[in-house]
């Protein structure tokens, strides 16, 4: 292609792109700036230049478009310059297009803020040097490329990043604010220093109760782990739905939880409640022992082993000394809970008769003795084919008529 | 700026670029590609091609061209599929430095 093609190209270009709006003359006097007028235009059209500057009121852009011309432009002025006013006009025309489209990138909230941090210095220097060389040129031009600077803002950076600025912006401020964002960062880091407050903590002991069976025996283990970094997370919660459950407990929990976090923040909120609490370290030491606590009560061993340890598992955490709600209704025994007495008294007469579904076993073994008549010892060969309705009825019912 | 304003200066530039030589047909179908085409014309256009084609026996980027004119390209195909093309121009023309 000759220099003239080319040189006629851009004069349709630009002048297309001014004649439908897409450009203005402040476009092109940004590139064309006096600095390379003065650079290429030969002298007959400086002086026609500035002759009709003189001429007229004022001097803008438009003037000094329209007194030179665009072919004498696209003629003196060297092709890449002129090219980059048609690449502006071209990027911004595409920008606009491409901004309304790609939407769709949802991104990080921590990359959104780097994004507005680059978008507000494109907009900021661009917008200043339009200022700047509008300003000198002329006044009137004001009205005109005040439409238009806003434009040119977003097209200043390549189409490719022009688009995601204008869309990432978008979703930056639909989410949040940085401010919002990084709290929710720090929410979740920091979740081992949230743990002694009630409100987290609740949710996370239910789920450890529900797998171990009992709260406890998790700290205990995390406690021996002594995992620094995952250790104390699981124990916190743990601690914090024990301490729920009983107020002493949970103090203890914490001071297990102060140590192995490491995070400055989650043991210094800790701290001064466990300080209060001196009795928690002798509590904590027995934290394994509260394992032991379950065998301790020896009523329940001869008279409830399996419906205990079921309890242990349900309430777990101790949740049942408070008020355990599964355990309390089914039994109002367990429910008053406190009362000592109730429970040494009873087990041994009436639970064989109250108790209904696991005593059976144990009166079943204990009628066997008394009853050997009945039993079926003969049978040995029918064990398997034992007709559980006619000799456990027997059975039972043998035994309620002996008591 | 409308997208019609849009239209009219992409469809004046692919015009001008074409009358100047600026690019080929050949150049404009390496963007436009079949499956641009395809995707962009209307069906009643991609039965023009194909029947101004199968008419002169051959279909070649010329013959593309005179039914899918710098107004159809402005109307129906992708501007930054124009753009690139216009902008792959100025870079062999050497005018473009690295913009666009």
């Amino acid at each position: 292609m000759t220099s003239a093609a080319l040189q006629k190209f851009f004069v349709d270009a630009l002048g297309g792109a001014i004649d439908v709006g897409l450009a203005t003359p402040d476009d092109v006097i940004k590139h064309v700036t006096p600095e390379v007028l003065a650079a290429h235009l030969p002298r007959p059209l400086w002086a026609k230049l500035i002759a009709a500057c003189l001429a007229a009121p004022r001097t803008d852009a438009r003037l000094i478009v329209s007194t030179l011309g665009l072919p004498a432009i696209a003629e003196h002025i060297p092709g890449t310059i002129v090219w980059a006013i048609i690449a502006d006009v071209g990027v911004r025309a595409l920008g606009k297009g491409l901004i309304a489209a790609p939407p769709p990138a949802p991104v990080a909230a921590a990359k959104a803020e780097p994004v507005v941090a680059k978008a507000d210095p494109v907009k900021a220097e661009p917008v200043a040097a339009k200022t700047e060389s509008v300003v000198a040129k002329a006044d009137p031009a004001k009205a005109e490329p005040a439409a238009a600077k806003p434009e040119p803002v977003v097209a200043k950076a390549d189409p490719a990043k022009a688009e995601p600025v204008a869309a990432k912006p978008e979703p930056v401020a639909a989410k949040a604010d940085p401010a919002k964002a990084a709290p929710v960062a720090t929410k979740a880091e920091p979740a081992p220093a949230r743990a002694p407050t009630p409100a987290p903590a609740a949710p996370p002991s239910a789920g450890t109760a529900g797998t171990g069976g009992a709260s406890r025996p998790t700290v205990s283990t995390t406690r021996l782990g002594t995992n620094p970094g995952v250790a104390t997370v699981p124990p916190a919660p743990a601690s914090a739905g024990a301490a729920q459950t009983s107020s002493a407990p949970p103090t203890a929990t914490s001071n297990t939880v102060a140590p192995a976090p490491g995070g400055g923040t989650g043991t210094a909120t800790v701290a001064p409640p466990l300080a209060a609490m001196v009795d928690i370290d002798f509590e904590d030491d027995d934290e394994p022992a509260p394992l032991e606590a379950p065998p301790v009560s020896p009523h329940r061993a001869p008279t409830v082993p399996g419906p205990s340890a079921a309890a242990r598992g349900s309430s777990g955490n101790g949740a049942r000394a408070s008020s355990g709600a599964g355990a309390s209704s089914r039994r109002p025994q367990a429910s008053a809970g406190p009362r000592a007495g109730s429970r040494t008294t009873p087990p041994s007469s009436k639970r064989a008769a109250v108790s209904s579904e696991f005593d059976i076993d144990t009166d079943v073994h204990a009628a066997k003795d008394p009853a050997s008549a009945l039993a079926p010892v003969d049978v040995p060969m029918d064990d398997d084919l034992l007709d559980w309705p006619t000799s456990e009825e027997t059975m039972t019912s043998d035994v309620d008529r002996k008591r | 700026m409308s997208n019609d304003a849009r239209q009219r200066w992409f469809a004046q530039m692919m015009a001008s670029g074409l009358d100047n030589q600026i690019f080929g047909p050949a150049e404009v179908l390496a963007h436009a590609t079949p499956d641009v085409l395809a995707q962009s014309l209307p069906p009643e256009l991609l039965g023009k091609v194909l029947a101004s084609s199968l008419a002169a026996g051959a279909m070649t980027p010329d013959r593309v061209l005179e039914t899918v004119t710098p107004d159809v390209m402005a109307r129906h195909i992708p501007h930054d599929v124009l753009w690139a093309c216009i902008a792959q121009a100025a870079q062999k023309a050497g005018v473009a430095g690295g913009k666009g």
